[in-house]
């Protein structure tokens, strides 16, 4: 195929014959003549030479799962296994600006290579939303030396899928947290307490009216002059099932902060922390029916990455059907356990209750947390005053709704903590140590 | 060294441009444009007749003014006040102005004189038009020298070319116009610059052809281009290397550096962020669940949070800024640890071509075409002797009028030309064929094309990828 400058030529050679032909002229003829043939002299030679598939054209990742926070080098090696070498090569390496930020090195390269020549390029990206996307296709685009033919072709089988997870911020967070203060007693291997209950010791403390006294230590009463009475734990395991709402609503806002993401990073912290307190999680989110995705209750730090997997790949998309959710989950999964519902219970609040209803004859000890919507949706810095009163407006009905859907359900002992960006984490957190220092849902 | 290899390049082609302008004043009589049919020179004609037209222009139209206003404001006394005009315009304004003739006109003299000068302008615009050509194809040369843009060298040979077309064209429309027994004395004024040769070249012998001005003109102009471009190639693939690996140099500088203090300063970061969050006023955060309790308060709240939210934007920019930078250059450090080549493949340092064989490759393809180029072309311009030797066409055919007409080299020139887009499609089809049959013998088709690179067009993957896209959209479960 002709190129820009092999065009330009052509249409330059074109007017010098005309005019030559017209004036009688044969500097204008014969210029024209050297130019037209420059175009397509070497042609033959070109396609002779262009044998593409003797170039082996690669990607290698540095790993294909990687979190949001994190950066991942991209290594293209370009291998000419023929005899012929190309005078002019251009290779780009395609991804998509939305999904990836690049942030050091460059995605393509122009140059030559010779015959069994290898040539290596990198560059460093940066994801920025969670997923499984694809990144590629590579291109090659050979040129003849002079840029005036030039050919473009997409490498077979040069798309690699890399798996983002959410962002490791929040755990690691708490891990930081957990070694700097030894908080191991309280993120760490700690299992459900249960007064009385259980035959391993687990402290001692003053007698309150209501103790057993058969759990009074006499011999330390006698010590210290007051009634102390003994401590156990019981070594039986909570199930912690997360049921997040993965339709259409939860993806308003900022593509990188939108609730969905922010109940993503809920999930993953709160999985990382029962599981470290050897607890089970499951995982189950919903939307319409083609969307119900369920992940088993299991624990271990297998178990963690496959949380990760299984999250990773969930995409907001459809609409919220809570009821046929619910209906769902009751039918895959009854066994009592601490169900923490991340939704913006943006359907209709009878909806809603009804679907929470339906938790209850099992036993489950229920908390809704509810990312308030306006908040994780305002990210503009300059708001026109219009939009300010919309948000207002809106800010104001949507806590109308939430606090209709409140009334429905306090009947049933279900608290729906309402949340914002800051606070959403810190909140999930505590609502968990709360439930486990309650011993709910043993 | 590649840097030297393209300077070298650039010199020979500014002598080259040295040659092509002293072949060109052998066809192009710059004298005859140097100055008018009056022999003043054009540049200063060029501006006398231009201060002329603005000097009538401007006397005649403040003398018009001047009129206008007499008619309208006078009553009684108008003949008195056209006496007055005259006289001041003519013994006192006209010191002002310098007529060519010395003394100023009367109004109704200025028209005539002024088609007068129109008429002498426009030739001088003929003239000058050179000298601005002429200037153009310097000044794009300099810049051709500084930055590598063949379009700049196209520039050049086409300024020049132009100085041949423009008398061409004026003479051609003049010749066009007789015809129709139409004369413009302005036309008849006017020097043609260009040399008879350029209307016959001698074809009969190589030697002389190639020898000939016109011809060597346009061969010159030719190597000048093709050397601009092959300047150009080795540009495009050694500069974005050489640029990309001293970019990337020092980025990493820099991110080294960035991380290094962040990691020393970040107490000092937190603090300023801190500062900033207290300048904005922004206070400790009051968790939304708690407003849900206090009915009266909603209102003002909202409004509060909604003013808030947005100046915590601002305050998290200088952290999240900080935090990247360190993350990055932590992360480059240990890539750099775990990965031996990785500075290298970042920077392409293996992609720079090799001088030694970018200077051979040069000469060997520069030789090539341009010695393909010359034979083809004379043997395109030249295809009498083909019609006698070759076809063995009748006398009646080879003698007639036609053949000696320059329209002649159309005959030769489509169907060379059209060989070798064709001869290429042959080549690209024998070889994708070849393939094929390579892979079909060794039954392993679909495996190889796909390990070996069966470059296949855009569309395909973009049908394939939609196609997963859709299987992909049902319910899952994991277990």
């Amino acid at each position: 195929m002709l190129g820009g400058k092999g065009r330009t030529l052509i249409l330059f050679a074109v007017f010098f014959l005309t005019a030559g032909f017209a004036f009688v002229n044969y500097f204008l003829i014969y210029f024209a003549i050297l130019l037209l043939f420059s175009t397509v002299i070497s042609l033959p030679i070109f396609y002779w030479q262009m044998n593409v598939e003797e170039l082996r054209v690669y990607r290698e990742l540095e790993k294909e799962k990687v979190f949001k926070d994190d950066f991942v080098h991209v290594k293209v090696i370009i291998e000419n296994t023929g005899r012929n070498g190309f005078d002019f090569l251009e290779i780009r390496d395609y991804y998509s600006p939305e999904l990836f930020r690049l942030v050091l090195g460059e995605n393509f390269i122009s140059t030559r290579i010779g015959p069994k020549e290898l040539i290596k390029f990198s560059y460093v990206l940066e994801p920025k939303v969670r997923g499984e996307y694809p990144l590629g296709p590579l291109s090659i685009t050979v040129k003849d030396r002079l840029g005036f033919n030039s050919a473009e072709r997409i490498v077979p089988d040069s798309v690699s899928d890399i798996l983002i997870y959410p962002p490791y911020e929040d755990i690691k967070r708490i891990e930081i947290l957990g070694s700097k203060r030894s908080l191991q007693l309280n993120y760490g291997i700690q299992r459900s307490k249960q007064k009385g209950m259980g035959s391993e010791f687990y402290g001692m403390r003053k007698y309150v009216f209501g103790d057993q006294f058969r759990l009074i230590d006499w011999k330390a009463s006698a010590r210290s002059q007051t009634l102390i009475v003994k401590e156990y734990e019981s070594e039986r395991d909570v199930t912690v099932m997360i049921v997040v709402d993965s339709s259409n609503s939860m993806a308003g806002g900022a593509i990188e902060n939108t609730k969905f993401e922010y109940a993503i990073r809920a999930c993953m912290l709160l999985t990382k922390v029962a599981l470290t307190r050897r607890d089970n999680v499951g995982v189950f989110t919903f939307s319409d029916k083609k969307n119900f995705q369920f992940l088993k209750p299991g624990n271990g730090e297998d178990h963690f990455y496959q949380v990760l997997d299984f999250v990773a790949k969930v995409k907001p998309q459809g609409k919220s059907r809570i009821v046929e959710a619910i209906d769902f989950l009751c039918r895959r999964f009854q066994k009592r356990s601490l169900i923490f519902i991340i939704s913006d219970l943006e359907e209709n609040p009878k909806e809603v209750s009804t679907a929470i209803k339906k938790l209850v004859p099992f036993n489950h000890t229920i908390i809704v947390i509810n990312p308030f919507s306006p908040w994780f949706e305002i990210h503009e810095i300059d708001l026109s005053s219009t939009d300010k009163a919309l948000a207002e407006a809106i800010s104001e009905e949507m806590m109308e709704h939430i606090l209709k859907i409140r009334q429905d359900v306090r009947n049933v002992g279900v608290n729906i903590i309402t949340v914002g960006p800051d606070d959403m984490m810190n909140q999930v957190l505590n609502t968990y140590m709360e439930a486990k220092k309650k011993g709910s849902a043993y | 060294m590649v840097r030297y290899n393209l300077l070298i390049l650039k010199i020979i082609n500014i002598l080259i441009f040295v040659c092509i302008i002293i072949i060109f004043l052998n066809i192009f009589h710059f004298d005859a444009v140097l100055t008018t049919t009056e022999g003043e020179p054009v540049l200063s004609a060029f501006i006398a007749s231009l201060r002329n037209i603005f000097t009538y222009l401007i006397y005649s139209g403040a003398y018009m003014v001047a009129l206008g206003i007499a008619i309208i404001t006078s009553f009684a006394n108008r003949q008195f006040m056209f006496q007055f005009i005259d006289t001041f315009f003519r013994n006192y304004l006209s010191l002002w102005f310098n007529f060519p003739s010395g003394v100023a006109p009367n109004l109704n003299e200025i028209p005539d004189l002024l088609l007068n000068e129109l008429a002498s302008f426009l030739e001088n615009v003929y003239l000058i038009a050179f000298f601005i050509l002429f200037i153009i194809s310097i000044i794009y040369l300099i810049r051709a020298f500084l930055q590598t843009n063949p379009k700049y060298d196209l520039i050049v040979i086409g300024s020049l070319v132009l100085m041949i077309v423009i008398p061409l064209i004026v003479f051609g429309f003049r010749e066009m116009l007789n015809l129709f027994n139409i004369t413009f004395e302005y036309f008849e004024g006017l020097p043609n610059p260009l040399d008879d040769s350029l209307t016959q070249i001698p074809i009969d012998n190589i030697f002389e052809f190639l020898g000939s001005p016109v011809i060597l003109l346009a061969i010159v102009s030719y190597i000048y281009l093709e050397i601009a471009f092959q300047i150009n190639y080795t540009n495009t693939v050694t500069k974005p290397s050489l640029e990309r690996s001293d970019r990337l140099e020092a980025q990493l500088n820099i991110l080294k550096n960035e991380s290094y203090y962040i990691t020393a300063n970040v107490d000092k970061i937190k603090e300023e962020a801190k500062l900033r969050k207290q300048e904005l006023e922004i206070e400790d955060k009051e968790t939304i669940s708690k407003l849900f309790a206090k009915t009266s308060e909603r209102f003002s709240y909202v409004k509060e949070m909604i003013e808030r939210k947005k100046l915590e934007e601002e305050e998290k920019k200088l952290v999240t800024a900080a935090s990247k930078t360190r993350r990055l250059g932590r992360y480059i450090e240990r890539l750099n640890k775990e990965d031996p080549e990785a500075y290298d493949t970042l920077t392409a340092k293996s992609s720079a071509p090799r001088s030694q064989s970018l200077i051979v490759s040069t000469i060997i393809n520069f030789t090539y075409r341009t010695v393909l180029l010359v034979v083809i072309s004379f043997v395109i311009i030249h295809p009498h002797w083909f019609f006698v030797n070759v076809f063995n066409l009748p006398p009646s055919y080879t003698e007639s009028v036609a053949m000696f007409s320059p329209e002649v080299v159309i005959i030769l020139l489509i169907p060379i030309m059209l060989i070798f887009p064709v001869i290429s499609k042959v080549i690209s089809y024998i070889k994708h064929r070849n393939l094929i049959i390579r892979l079909q013998q060794e039954g392993r088709i679909k495996e190889i094309l796909a390990s070996v690179g069966d470059y296949v067009k855009k569309e395909i993957i973009e049908e394939d990828s939609s196609k997963k896209v859709g299987t992909e959209e049902v319910a899952t479960e994991v277990i």
